[in-house]
């Protein structure tokens, strides 16, 4: 067995060690990455939801001002961001490089992208529900909680699978402010270096990520669907 | 009681205004069913949701609830209220996610008030609408009917005077339907609840309310006992529900468009009866026909109970001497009975 991995890939077998911590990088970025900009896309999806017209807290100004905001950010290249706002990682993390200075560039890059999709989940809600709790009596707060969010939960577990799975591919990129993980690790040797191997066997560490954020996504899905 | 007093709602769409309910004042007394009928569009949803604020009515209109003028209320202080008026929907608006039990238990829910407490209480609601053995179902799993008597009982289960339908029977069928309305009127004995009923069947008005309003484009046209409305309808979309309800409306279209289906020979009249009062219970017919000599081929008659009272019509081919016919006529009219003469060959 140790032969033929020798054989098949053996610029992998050469440094196992960085491999597991590039993917040990990749998942670092995820998790933090991901769990910030989880709590910060879903309140403001919320808030898009909730401030439209029509809506039970109906607010031009913050709808408006918000929704520009996002769609400046997402149209910003990936690569771009990383670079633009090094000043702000340095601020906020206290480093631009490396694998925590990749973070908030990952968090600003995920966030605008997972808020218009919670916005699209929530917007799955039968507004007959919304109008039923207010007829109970519920305030807004209530409603948010107890109906927007409550009820949309298996839409909300749909679209963190999707952003999780981009979140991937992003953190690949953070290799070019030498944030480590898979992604650096395939440019460098892979790429730059032509040891294929390498590529290939990172592409099927990521394949397995996203197999199984898809398969933990799925069950929950059916779990928690009525 | 619930008094409205000169509410209008106008909406603005596209920079132009849409008065969907004008200036419309009337008053529900406490224990009754009050029904508002109306054709779709004609703002009767608009002005229920004025009953618990949903919308707030235009400047100038006043909305009273148990003797509270809730029209200046604030928002917290109308959730107050909301709480103590029940509403169903037309869709029935129950949360997918939560089980019979849960839907129920959501108007319980964070009021202090304690879990075994909901728990009983919501039972208890569940029982009086006999779905004790759906505890675990989700909606999805039920018939419109039940999901209907879910929305009842959770509308219930806060303790509500008024209870608010709005369509509430229009998305089940007619057996259904009566099932719900059936409910409704023991509720309104049982407990002594007052409910507001909108819908656009006349069934539904005939079946369980004492009293009606009539909307049409955003007014209220009529209103008053249900037997007197429909008995003797001044405006023409009242009538219009009753045509559209009896099988009396038939004639217009076999006058207009099939007459050739009525083979009418020389002097004879297509005639429509209606009767609006007690005479209905006199054999006018066939006095008519021995005192003038004529007869009366009957193609068809709709009789029904209104409010307990009976109201319909007769639709036939006259024949006979043309004054004898005339004669006829006038007799019948003054029976109070509304003749129509459809056509006439």
């Amino acid at each position: 067995m140790l032969d033929f991995l020798n054989a098949v890939i053996p610029n992998v077998m050469d440094k196992p060690d960085e491999l597991w911590l590039s993917t040990c990088q990749t998942l670092y970025m995820l998790a933090v990455s991901g769990v910030i900009a989880f709590v910060l896309g879903v309140f403001l999806g919320t808030v898009l939801t909730v401030t439209a017209p029509g809506a039970i807290m109906d607010n031009k100004k913050v709808f408006s001002a918000l929704g520009g905001t996002i769609n400046v950010f997402r149209s910003i290249p990936f690569v771009i961001l990383l670079a633009a706002l090094i000043p702000f990682s340095r601020f906020v993390v206290g480093t631009a490089i490396g694998t925590t200075g990749a973070l908030p560039p990952l968090v600003v890059g995920i966030v605008p992208f997972f808020a218009r999709q919670v916005e699209s989940a929530l917007s799955g809600v039968d507004p007959g529900l919304v109008e039923a709790a207010k007829s109970m009596g519920s305030s807004n707060i209530g409603i948010i909680f107890r109906v927007y969010l409550k009820e949309s939960i298996p839409a909300i577990i749909r679209v963190t699978q999707i952003t999780a799975i981009s979140l991937i591919g992003l953190t690949a990129m953070a290799g070019a402010i030498g944030g480590g993980g898979l992604g650096d690790f395939a440019i460098r040797y892979g790429h730059q270096r032509g040891q294929t191997d390498v590529t290939y066997v990172t592409v099927l560490v990521i394949l397995l990520m996203v197999g199984v954020i898809q398969y933990a996504g799925n069950y929950f899905i059916r779990k928690l669907s009525h | 009681m619930i008094k409205l007093s000169h509410i209008s709602k106008t909406y603005y769409k596209a920079g132009k205004a849409i008065k969907a309910v004008d200036d419309v004042s009337l008053e529900i007394r406490d224990g009754e069913i009050f029904g508002v009928i109306g054709f779709s569009g004609a703002g009767k949803s608009t002005l229920v949701r004025c009953i618990n604020m949903l919308e707030h009515p235009d400047e100038g209109g006043k909305v009273e609830v148990g003797g509270e003028e809730i029209t200046s209320f604030s928002e917290s202080e109308l959730r107050a209220v909301r709480s103590k008026i029940g509403m169903i929907f037309q869709h029935f608006n129950l949360m997918p996610s939560r089980t019979v039990l849960e839907n129920v238990l959501y108007p319980l829910q964070y009021r202090g008030i304690p879990k075994a407490e909901q728990r009983r209480k919501a039972l208890k609601l569940l029982e009086l609408v006999e779905l004790s053995d759906r505890l675990q179902n989700y909606p999805r799993e039920l018939s419109g009917g039940q999901k209907q008597r879910v929305a009842i009982a959770r509308a219930l289960a806060s303790d509500p005077q008024v209870l608010l339908c709005d369509e509430a029977t229009s998305a089940l069928d007619p057996t259904t339907t009566l099932e719900i309305l059936r409910l409704l009127k023991k509720l309104n004995q049982k407990l002594g609840l007052t409910i507001v009923i909108i819908t656009h069947q006349l069934s539904v008005v005939k079946d369980i309310c004492k009293r009606v309003a009539v909307m049409e484009h955003g007014k209220l046209v009529e209103q008053g006992d249900v037997f007197s409305v429909f008995a003797n309808p001044q405006k023409e979309v009242t009538r219009n529900f009753l045509k559209a309800a009896t099988s009396l409306s038939k004639a217009d279209v076999l006058a207009k468009y099939r007459p050739d289906l009525l083979h009418l020979q020389p002097g004879e009249k297509f005639v429509r009866l209606t009767y609006t009062g007690p005479g209905v219970s006199e054999p006018l017919i066939s006095t008519v026909s021995n005192r003038f000599f004529i007869t009366m081929n009957i193609l068809f008659a709709d009789v029904d109970l209104v409010d307990d009272a009976p109201i319909g019509g007769t639709v036939g081919v006259f024949s006979g001497e043309p004054e004898n016919i005339d004669a006829a006529i006038e007799y019948l009219r003054a029976k109070q009975v509304k003749v129509e003469v459809l056509a006439h060959a």
